[in-house]
């Protein structure tokens, strides 16, 4: 009885060492997570003035970022949607520098896991952003371009250009967070095989006439100039 | 320069031009021994790198002073030729006039282009003069040209220029221009020569920074401009962006200059008004109004960040109308597109080659309406359907200043 007595409390002594060492490690958990919180909001009401300042919804439009958005199946408008993922990002990362400070095997892990992943995450975001911009405006050039040399289909030689980017940049982007990287590059490479040799079948067989008609257009073009000065 | 001095610098920018030089030194040379017997002068070849023998036919060329009843000069003409630096265009070439000008202590410049067919000695009068005996600063030349010619000059530049600066000079990009040694050094301190001003942009600039910059301006009449066959490798959209560009760049650099002007008022001009003779020129308007079709299939999104609603729509209806005689670009809505276009460089809606590309196809559709409607003119009714264009552009410029 005795023996079962000690056992009894060398346990509870052994709890409440142990409830001792963790008590303040969840104190500070909380306080990370409470500063966490209090950051994240400051942030966020921080955006919301900048963003109203510099009209980035305006912006947005006028680059396509919103109907890119919209298209997604995001119905907010970009600088809520914006502010919002910055929020919960700060949020996460309190979070689980928070955990991290538990001192658990588990958690510290899992917090490392996720703190070495954070550039890729940031890489990958700034590569389809800055891919969505680029895409916009070169796509746009080639519809320009296209109109310029008379093409009548220009549109659909834009829409192609710019689908081409997107797929290279999300491509670049899965291939930053290390998203099964060989599966990308191969579907990467089938796809585009597909488009070269179905674009090379159509314009050479089924688009014989078309092929003719641009020929013809362009010795015509050549052969047809004005004599004018246009200064 | 090893001391060398001339009261006049008469400049000719040159690319493989070895077919027609000798014929432009000539009559430069002849018009000088001609009018300016008594003036040191010289004349500077600014050659952009020919590979035939442009540099050498300037240098070699030999002027019978007799068979035009001419006294011997006080002082010889001396010829440089020189390569010009920075980018390949005419913009880098007239710099290095500028520059020469500046080194020779110039009072009177002048250039010409290397092209020209129609050029006689009596040119160099009328573009020197103005600035040695009447102390002008600035002169632009003033032509006999087909009614076809010069379209972008007559629906842009023309009447833009005169509606902002109230100053009636017909051609701003005429290509020939006189000059004083003074108005030469304020263009060399300007630093735009990585811009389109090195290149195609260059006559808008000179013409705009002498009306904007105060100096003494007008206008010589020198007859008909025949010049040799356009080069067929010169990029109309980007003769079109170098030249529309420079406008709208210099319509936002000199907003102070031409916030309060209103109407406008002729330039002093000189020289002999004559009935010239002009070449017939072949156009294939069925290319531009397909041009303009094409563009109004594809581009209303692009248009869409410029213009408004109701001139889509009414982009819409002309191109409804192509092949047929009804096609017709009403000039109120070209007026008002080029002033959206203006207001939207101003307020960067568009990158600045996207804006300009996009007004390629409108500017061919007014292009094509204009040649079809003066079909049957005369060069005259031509030209009054010209300077309509022009008023139209002075009355609605509360327009462009309320949306600036």
């Amino acid at each position: 009885m005795e023996r079962l007595k000690n056992e009894f409390i060398a346990h509870l002594n052994e709890f409440m060492d142990k409830a001792a060492d963790f008590i303040p490690d969840f104190i500070v958990m909380v306080v990370i997570l409470a500063a966490g919180l209090f950051v994240a909001w400051a942030v966020r009401l921080a955006m919301t003035r900048v963003f109203a300042a510099i009209k980035f919804d305006d912006w947005a439009d006028e680059t396509g970022i919103s109907s890119a958005l919209h298209n997604a199946g995001i119905r907010k408008p970009p600088s809520a949607f914006m502010i919002l993922s910055v929020y919960w990002l700060i949020v996460v990362m309190f979070f689980m520098a928070g955990f991290a400070s538990l001192g658990l095997k588990v958690t510290d892990t899992l917090a490392s896991l996720f703190f070495m992943y954070l550039p890729r995450f940031f890489s990958a975001v700034l590569i389809v952003i800055f891919g969505y911009l680029f895409a916009g405006f070169v796509s746009r050039a080639a519809l320009l371009t296209a109109v310029n040399a008379g093409i009548e289909y220009s549109k659909l030689v834009a829409a192609a250009v710019r689908i081409f980017i997107i797929i290279l940049v999300f491509a670049m982007a899965l291939e930053q967070l290390s998203i099964a990287p060989r599966i990308v590059f191969a579907a990467f490479s089938i796809f585009f095989g597909g488009i070269s040799l179905g674009l090379a079948i159509a314009f050479g067989y089924g688009g014989r006439e078309i092929a003719k008609k641009l020929l013809e257009y362009i010795v015509k073009k050549e052969t047809e100039k004005d004599d004018i000065n246009m200064l | 320069m090893g001391g060398l001095t001339a009261e006049i610098v008469v400049g000719i920018p040159s690319y493989n031009n070895s077919a027609t030089i000798s014929r432009v030194v000539e009559a430069v040379d002849a018009g000088l021994g001609k009018y300016f017997p008594n003036e040191r002068a010289v004349i500077v070849n600014s050659d952009g790198g020919s590979k035939d023998s442009t540099p050498e036919e300037v240098l070699h060329t030999r002027v019978d002073h007799r068979a035009i009843f001419l006294t011997h000069r006080l002082y010889p003409v001396n010829r440089i030729t020189t390569p010009y630096h920075g980018i390949p265009g005419k913009g880098s070439a007239f710099r290095t006039i500028f520059h020469l000008a500046g080194t020779l202590g110039a009072k009177a410049c002048c250039v010409v282009d290397a092209d020209l067919r129609s050029i006689t000695p009596e040119w160099i009068e009328l573009l020197i003069a103005p600035v040695l005996k009447e102390n002008y600063d600035f002169v632009a030349p003033l032509y006999s040209r087909h009614k076809y010619d010069g379209t972008i000059t007559n629906s842009i530049i023309y009447p833009v220029t005169r509606a902002l600066y109230g100053t009636r000079i017909r051609q701003p990009i005429g290509g020939e221009f006189g000059f004083s040694g003074r108005l030469a050094s304020h263009y060399l301190s300007q630093n735009v020569w990585d811009s389109d001003v090195a290149r195609f942009g260059i006559d808008i600039w000179m013409t705009t920074e002498a009306i904007a910059g105060g100096f003494k301006v007008c206008q010589s009449y020198l007859g008909a401009k025949i010049h040799d066959p356009k080069d067929p490798g010169a990029d109309l959209k980007d003769m079109f962006t170098q030249v529309v560009g420079s406008l709208m760049s210099l319509t936002e650099k000199h907003y102070d200059a031409w916030k309060g002007c209103a109407g406008s008022s002729d330039v002093p001009t000189f020289g002999f008004k004559y009935s010239a003779g002009v070449e017939p020129v072949r156009v294939n308007i069925e290319r531009m109004i397909n041009a303009f079709r094409v563009g109004v299939k594809n581009l209303k999104d692009v248009w869409a960040k410029v213009v408004g609603k109701d001139a889509i729509a009414a982009f819409e209806e002309i191109s409804k109308k192509a092949g047929t005689p009804e096609f017709h670009f009403p000039r109120e809505l070209w007026v008002r597109t080029v002033y959206d276009y203006l207001m939207a460089y101003h307020h960067k809606k568009l990158p600045d080659d996207h804006l300009l590309g996009s007004l390629v196809p409108l500017y061919f559709g007014k292009t094509a309406s204009f040649f079809l409607e003066a079909a049957e003119y005369t060069n005259e009714e031509a030209e009054a359907e010209v300077e309509r264009t022009a008023e139209e552009y002075e009355n609605r410029k509360k327009y462009l200043l309320d949306g600036w």
